[in-house]
């Protein structure tokens, strides 16, 4: 078994540690189980904004001045605020014109204040690489690979920024996360119609929003509105951190208390969270609650393709075991679905399934593309045979045993590299169950053919499937 | 770990030192931080290489920290290598030798063996490098390990599964118009390389649609064997397990005397070309007759409805300098410095965080790998911004030109380069891995560890002149992949496309499955 200690400091921050000697490097991470689905009503993208915010420093990094600079930044919150409330009528336009300038002459002076990119500086300058975070829709981990024997840079420059930070250049990032919304969904071939899709399967939960959130809302959020947020979720006891690498010439633990354990319990309110309630009315009003008998159909300038949502189960719920051995019979190449669709009746050209399970709920997932002369409905046809011989009897025992095994050595493959190890762990602490690391691999291998015909009956009928036909151009 | 206070670095800093974190309070600054020496050392090559039988090499670290174990061949052989009528026929075969079965095992039997064991099986096809890896638990290694010298010794390139892969093949070619990072890769290569060029031929319907079975078979007798490849072995293998390897590289042919076959359908290269060093640079002086692209700044439109454009700005890289030439470090750190992955990007600095044009922008050279024949920039932003983008690269090359890097930047990306090579190092698969690569690509096996005193040599006026010799804006390509009419509306793109002798070439749209011109647009094809 994979030794980690834990550590619990006294405010409640957690620290999970794999020594591994043999390593030059330490990978190491923390973990706020907050993410996309904590987003406040009309202001879908906070946390990913924030995460962005978490690099322009703190009250010593990233700042020439901080005490010069602070007033330049209320005073720019304050010509924000000012601009947000005057009616967009003409009769005004004389005074938002004064004001656009008067908050672009603040943004300047507070530009030439800061030291952009600072935090970063400081770990290059240590060796230090991989500097990089993400958002997901339960969580959002930060990382970094350091030289071991400057661990103690990562205790200082993570805890500060988990203390004080400053949310300063704010608009420019907006700005930037606009243009990563542009590369990962809009100009991705199929990407704003995944999004619709999902958005529609998960209706009026938080879940239907991508961690980059909606365009309109991000960009009406304030930074007194993304400070609220942070003091309300990064409490010292919602962190864990992950360090995998070779800690043997620290004292982890003495170090982890020093820094860590200036972290205080911050004083938000979830009231301060509250956003702009119209944001959020309007949007209530334009959502519709999904009808999920009647497949949708879209065009885009993607492969045609065939995909098919169900309600499923969150992550650690018992059934999520025999849910994810239910994807392993069926995907591979020695799986069901590429056995049959693609290569005895050539009706597909790929086909996948997964679980995708997050802390709350999860979607169980088919996505496939037919081969050319055949439609996303012959497929959705043949998909359901396959579900129906599921539903009649169980998979044979050796089919079983043939997941169960891959399962298992995948498991132990992602305990091999260890940033990929570090990110494991971080991920499982994100969804609440960072033992998951043991109890997974234990609990698949106790799955039954029996459990896999049940969970299939269970999920994966007809009445809840949520269907999706993708339309791509004609060749 | 001790630190020094910033009222003790004045005098009396000797005091602080030894003196204990724990016993204090947080320093006030990072910079205050004192850390103790690194012990990192490369680990060497010699005790890890093996010849497991005459003529092949093999790279070996044992790590028995889980059971798993890894086995790469890396074989010398890729898409360049293909005949000019049967393009794709390397990544065909790359396919179907882990996929087509052997002689002992059918496709269906092969991969529930495979999966039964928790095995992971998969082949990387690339411009020179055909690498096939296997990762097993160490309980069902044996069993699959066989099962791989099967597959790479007496492969079946069975008949139906060739049908299933072809027809998946083509069908992502009716696709390759669709992601325009895949409209802007091919014709960045067209434009700097040339179509001719071995990086630059890309499958057809026609060229994959005239593959048979006999061209895989003969494809795959002249190019993968032993001699022609190098193995990476790694993870907990007993010597037992090892000894078994040995005698499966043993009994593994050699290759024929007969070289008929090789070459004879116009292959770009046989075995023979392929050992010599000059390879490498093959595109340079090729091909058929046809010259390369001709030089010269340009900035080519290819029309696309993508809501953020796609740029790359650069040009074709001459005779970059060798493993152990000075200038190579000089060029590697002006690369880093202006678009490498670490903090100082001046790329990065200026059009992300300074204006939030991009999110990503990036410089790349490939000086650690071999074969990279091109200089590149790429970043991507909006259509309304596309030509002030490409205004503040210009600035930056420029800068990068005519003034000596700041000696804090240059000791940053230095501390980068090195911290990249520690991460490189870290497990046993990458160790056996970066040490087999030396061998393939012909890098000297001290490369890795002469890498930071190498860094360290180099000078502030040695990497303004690299920059000035390797970066040539007379000569930059910008191709952008947007839409037309938008990025043409814009009033900057008269001036940029006017600069110096440049016009704006407007590329035509092609067929997804010749390539060919769909409209005859006025502009330009090369």
């Amino acid at each position: 078994m994979l030794p980690i200690e834990e550590i619990v400091l006294a405010n409640g921050f957690r620290l999970l540690l794999v020594d591994r000697p043999t390593q030059s490097t330490v990978e190491a991470g923390w973990v706020i189980p907050t993410g996309s689905f904590d987003d406040p009503e009309g202001a879908a993208g906070m946390s990913h904004l924030l995460e962005h915010l978490l690099f322009k420093g703190t009250k010593t990094i990233g700042t020439r001045s901080y005490e010069r600079e602070k007033p330049l930044l209320d005073e720019e919150d304050r010509l924000t605020a000012e601009l947000e409330r005057l009616p967009a009528s003409g009769k005004r336009r004389q005074r938002r014109a004064s004001l656009l300038e008067a908050l672009s002459d603040v943004r300047r002076r507070a530009t030439a204040l800061a030291r952009l990119g600072e935090l970063s500086l400081h770990y290059s300058e240590a060796g230090a690489t991989g500097l990089n975070a993400h958002t997901f829709k339960d969580f959002a981990l930060h990382l970094v690979t350091l030289p071991a024997e400057k661990l103690e840079l990562w205790f200082w420059l993570e805890s500060d920024r988990l203390s004080n930070p400053v949310l300063r250049e704010f608009h420019k990032e907006i700005t930037v996360i606009g243009e990563e919304r542009r590369q990962r969904i809009e100009s991705t071939p199929g990407g704003e119609q995944d999004e619709a899709f999902e958005a529609r399967f998960w209706g009026a939960s938080n879940y239907a929003h991508r961690p980059l959130g909606r365009p309109p809302e991000l960009q009406s959020i304030s930074r007194s509105e993304a400070r609220a947020f942070f003091d309300y979720w990064f409490q010292p006891d919602r962190l864990t951190a992950v360090l995998v690498g070779d800690l043997g010439s620290a004292d982890v633990r003495k170090l982890a208390e020093l820094y860590f354990g200036r972290l205080r319990p911050r004083n938000g309110r979830r009231a301060e969270l509250a956003a702009n309630a119209a944001r959020a009315a309007q949007r209530r009003a334009a959502t519709t609650v999904p009808d999920r008998t009647e497949p949708w159909r879209t065009n885009c300038a993607c492969a045609t393709q065939l995909r098919v949502l169900y309600p499923a189960v969150s992550f650690h719920h018992p059934d999520s075991y025999p849910l994810q051995v239910l994807s392993g019979v069926l995907n591979g190449r020695a799986g069901r679905l590429h056995r049959s669709l693609v290569v005895d009746r050539r009706l597909a050209r790929s086909t996948a399934s997964r679980l995708q399970a997050y802390r709350h709920e999860g979607l169980f997932a088919l996505d496939a593309e037919p081969t050319g002369t055949h439609s996303p409905e012959n497929l959705l046809e043949a998909w359901n045979e396959e579900l129906s011989a599921l539903h009649r009897e169980p998979p044979a025992a050796l089919e079983v045993t043939r997941v169960r095994n891959q399962l298992a050595a995948d498991a132990l493959r992602r305990l091999q590299d260890p940033a990929i190890l570090r990110t494991q762990l971080l991920v499982y602490a994100g969804l609440g169950h960072w033992r998951e690391i043991y109890a997974g691999p234990a609990n698949l291998l106790e799955v039954t053919p029996g459990d896999v015909q049940r969970v299939s009956r269970t999920y994966l009928t007809p009445e809840r499937s949520s269907i999706a036909f993708y339309q791509g151009p004609s060749q | 770990m001790t630190y020094a206070r910033p009222a003790l670095v004045l005098g009396i800093a000797l005091l602080s030192l030894g003196r204990s974190v724990f016993s204090a309070e947080i320093p006030a600054h990072p910079r205050i931080l004192r850390f103790p020496p690194s012990a990192f050392e490369v680990p060497m090559s010699d005790p890890r290489r093996i010849e497991p039988a005459p003529d092949t090499v093999a790279f070996v670290e044992r790590d028995s920290l889980l059971p798993l174990i890894e086995l790469t061949f890396a074989f010398r052989v890729g898409s360049h290598d293909d005949p000019r009528d049967r393009t794709g026929l390397a990544v065909l075969t790359g396919a179907m030798l882990t996929r087509g079965g052997s002689e002992a095992l059918a496709p269906a039997d092969l991969d529930a063996a495979l999966e039964t064991a928790g095995a992971d099986l998969h082949s990387f096809v690339r411009g020179q490098r055909t690498a096939v890896r296997l990762s097993v638990p160490t309980w069902a290694a044996p069993q699959a390990i066989e099962i791989l010298f099967d597959l790479v010794t007496a492969p079946r390139f069975d008949g139906e599964v060739l049908d299933v892969v072809r027809r998946s093949a083509l069908e992502r070619l009716d696709r390759r118009n669709e992601d325009p990072l895949d409209v802007l890769e091919r014709e960045w290569t067209w434009l700097v390389l040339g179509r001719a060029h071995p990086a630059g031929r890309a499958p057809t319907t026609a060229s994959l649609a005239a593959i048979s079975r006999a061209d895989m078979a003969s494809f795959y007798r002249c190019f993968f064997r032993p001699e022609e490849m190098v193995a990476a072995i790694s993870g907990d293998f007993s010597a037992d397990l090892l000894g078994r390897i040995q005698k499966r590289f043993a009994a593994w042919g050699r290759l024929s005397s007969d070289r008929s076959e090789c070459g004879s359908s116009g292959t770009g290269s046989t075995p023979a070309d392929r050992a010599s060093p000059a390879r490498l640079r093959v595109g340079a002086t090729s091909v058929a007759g046809r010259p390369p692209p001709p030089a010269g700044a340009r900035v080519v439109l290819a029309p696309h409805p993508t809501p953020q454009a796609k740029l790359m700005i650069g040009h074709r890289l001459e005779r970059p300098p060798a493993w152990n030439d000075p200038e190579r470090f000089a060029l590697l750190v002006a690369g880093e410095i202006l678009g490498g992955g670490g903090a100082i990007s001046r790329l990065n600095g200026r059009l992300r965080t300074s204006e939030g044009l991009v999110y990503r922008a990036s410089a790349d050279l490939e000086l650690d790998a071999a074969g990279q024949e091109d200089f590149r920039i790429f970043l991507e932003t909006r259509p309304e911004r596309v030509w002030r983008a490409i205004e503040l690269v210009e600035q930056e090359v420029a800068r990068l030109r005519d003034e000596l890097v700041h000696p804090r930047e240059f000791e940053i990306v230095r501390q980068t380069l090195i911290g990249n090579l520690r991460s490189d190092f870290d497990t046993a698969e990458e160790i056996a891995g970066y040490l087999a690569e030396n061998e393939l690509l012909g890098r000297p096996p001290d490369y890795w560890r002469r890498y930071a005193q190498a860094l360290e040599r180099v000078g502030r006026e040695e990497i303004r002149s690299a920059a000035r010799k390797y970066l040539r804006p007379k000569d930059f390509i910008v191709l952008v992949v947007g839409p037309e009419g938008e990025l043409l509306d814009q009033p900057e793109a008269g001036r940029i496309g006017s600069a110096g002798d440049r016009r704006i070439e407007i590329l035509p749209r092609r067929h997804p499955g010749t390539l060919e011109p769909l409209d005859s647009k006025p502009g330009t094809d090369s």
